[in-house]
């Protein structure tokens, strides 16, 4: 566990005293969070607070990604490119755990970002309907979309080599996820393609249910939490995951 | 007893067609003070790297205190400390933090990677700098937390890549002699550079030239071997084959070895060639803009054994 606990408290201090990385991670979906409600001008009043709601959540979502899919890859970049990996592997250090203490920094600064989020989408006029159950599923929702996004991380971070290679690949996966997946528009507005790319998407789809949990069906379109697309946002969010870290321990860690 | 802390034998390495090493051999006691010299690409990396556990043989077995490192890895790995080139120390942590996080990743619970922290930051002569981040740091005290991190938590083989490339020659000098303090309190030392003066401080010293270790011995010794006499530096306003060729009848071997401003001449009795020197340039034109005699160094003793310069 020691491994595992220096890996994360090493990671966590990196990107919090890094300013371009909480720069980029939080001040974009906070960005977006403060300009995307001008597009609400000519809607009725009474539904703004459940859309202004919708937004936060995937604002929220939005931050968890670029920190799984764009800060994790490209900090695992980093250490590639400084020899941290080289040095590492003359010591007795296990590439599983290793990965994993990466994973629970990624998640701890992802948690932090979004609980920001959260209170500034609050702040601003956002309401959620919901009781306790909804809240605890909803957070649980929100942790897969973690799960999803450091697979993702960990994949990128394995397969492209170079830090701004693969910060950028991250980036442009987060945009095309979120403007493709239902994130930037209604669902109903998709194209049929589309649709299925948002229901079958772990991290679509895990938002769509958190909105739906915490604002109502009608804010997402069609109902997400049915058991087919709960098990498959399950399964494949843990799939995900495990395929990361397994490519990772290999190619990162790997000997020529 | 088993004296050796290296030993290796037979050690192959390709990349695809390319033979990076092509059967090397070596014996170090516990305690020597072992330097590697060769040019860029003649293998010193690989080997370093192979004896740390970084890189695989393609043939052949390297072995650390009876430990083979590739069957025998996890042991071999708590034996040895390793500082590769890059400076891989985290920019945004402190000295300390660094320490600590190296310690912890040795299985040490946090107490007690702080405790041995504070004891070596004191002995690398870092204390006044532990707490500032790593990114305020000059290139020398890098490398000197870097060698730190090697020295977790115990090490008793320590292996450095070309430690001083980029220092300035006073914090070479410092780093050199914090190094020479490791070994004299007995962990093996295994050096690779291609920087001669940095080899002076070995207790013995090999030679690596296409990827096979082409001699070895201790350093006065191989100057005695080589035959060298004195060294003749002369600094002139320009090079040409011109002057190489005026200067060949001066040089032991031939057409002199050509430096960055001028020409390297191997010779005897220095204080009677250097006058003849001066006077055969001036004959051509050619200002003689500086000159000096020294005793001949490791990169000299190089450059006779394989004909080749270790810098360029």
């Amino acid at each position: 566990m020691n491994q595992v606990a220096a890996v994360t408290g090493r990671s966590l201090k990196e990107f919090v005293r890094e300013r371009m990385v909480i720069f980029w991670t939080y001040a974009v979906p906070l960005f977006f969070l403060a300009v995307l409600p001008v597009m609400y001008s000519g809607v009725p009043g009474d539904i703004v607070p459940g859309l202004k709601g919708g937004l936060t959540i995937t604002m929220a979502t939005f931050l968890v990604m670029t920190a799984g899919q764009s800060t994790l890859p490209g900090s695992v970049a980093m250490d590639r490119e400084r020899g941290l990996y080289l040095k590492m592997a003359s010591m007795p250090v296990n590439p599983w755990k290793e990965g994993a203490g990466r994973v629970l920094a990624v998640w701890a600064f992802s948690a932090m970002g979004a609980s920001l989020v959260l209170v500034s989408g609050t702040l601003y006029g956002g309401r959620f309907e919901c009781g306790m159950t909804e809240v605890l599923m909803a957070a649980g929702f929100s942790f897969l979309t973690a799960v999803a996004s450091v697979g993702v991380g960990l994949i990128i971070a394995s397969l492209v080599k170079g830090e701004s290679a693969a910060t950028h690949t991250g980036v442009a996966l987060t945009l095309l996820t979120y403007f493709l997946g239902g994130m930037a528009l209604p669902y109903l507005n998709l194209p049929l393609v589309l649709r299925y790319f948002a229901r079958l998407h772990p991290i679509p789809s895990a938002n769509a249910m958190m909105i739906s949990l915490l604002e109502g069906e009608a804010y997402v379109g069609y109902d997400p939490l049915n058991t087919a697309q709960v098990v498959l946002t399950v399964s494949s969010s843990i799939l995900i995951l495990l395929v990361g870290l397994t490519l990772y321990s290999r190619l990162c860690w790997r000997k020529d | 007893m088993m004296t050796s802390a290296i030993v290796v034998e037979g050690l192959f390495k390709s990349y695809g067609n390319l033979d990076v090493l092509r059967g090397v051999d070596l014996d170090i006691k516990r305690g020597e003070f072992y330097a590697l010299m060769g040019q860029n690409g003649s293998g010193k990396t690989t080997l370093i790297s192979i004896m740390a556990c970084t890189s695989q043989p393609t043939r052949g077995s390297a072995r650390i205190y009876g430990f083979d490192v590739v069957s025998k890895s996890k042991e071999v790995k708590r034996l040895i400390g390793y500082v590769p080139q890059e400076n891989f120390s985290c920019s945004k942590l402190t000295g300390r933090e660094n320490l600590v996080y190296f310690a912890r990743l040795f299985g040490l619970p946090r107490r007690e990677a702080e405790e041995l922290t504070a004891g070596l930051l004191d002995k690398m002569g870092l204390a006044d700098d532990a707490d500032r981040r790593v990114s305020e740091y000059s290139g020398g005290i890098r490398k000197r937390l870097e060698v730190a991190t090697a020295l977790l938590p115990g090490t008793d083989v320590l292996f450095l890549d070309e430690p001083t490339t980029g220092l300035d020659p006073s914090a070479r000098k410092s780093f050199l002699g914090t190094v020479k303090g490791i070994n004299e309190c007995g962990t093996t030392v295994f050096l690779v550079t291609h920087i001669g003066e940095d080899a002076e401080v070995a207790s013995r010293v090999g030679f690596i030239d296409g990827g096979r270790i082409v001699v070895e011995g201790e350093p006065e010794e191989l100057k005695e071997r080589s035959g060298l006499k004195n060294v003749i530096e002369v600094e002139t306003a320009f090079k040409s084959e011109e002057v190489a060729f005026l200067l060949g009848p001066f040089n032991e071997e031939g057409k002199p070895r050509e430096m960055e401003e001028g020409y390297r001449i191997f010779c005897e009795g220095p204080e009677e060639v250097a006058p003849r020197i001066v006077r055969a340039l001036d004959g051509i034109g050619c200002q003689v803009k500086g000159l000096k005699t020294r005793a001949p160094s490791l990169e000299d003793v190089f450059f006779r054994a394989t004909r080749k310069t270790l810098r360029g």
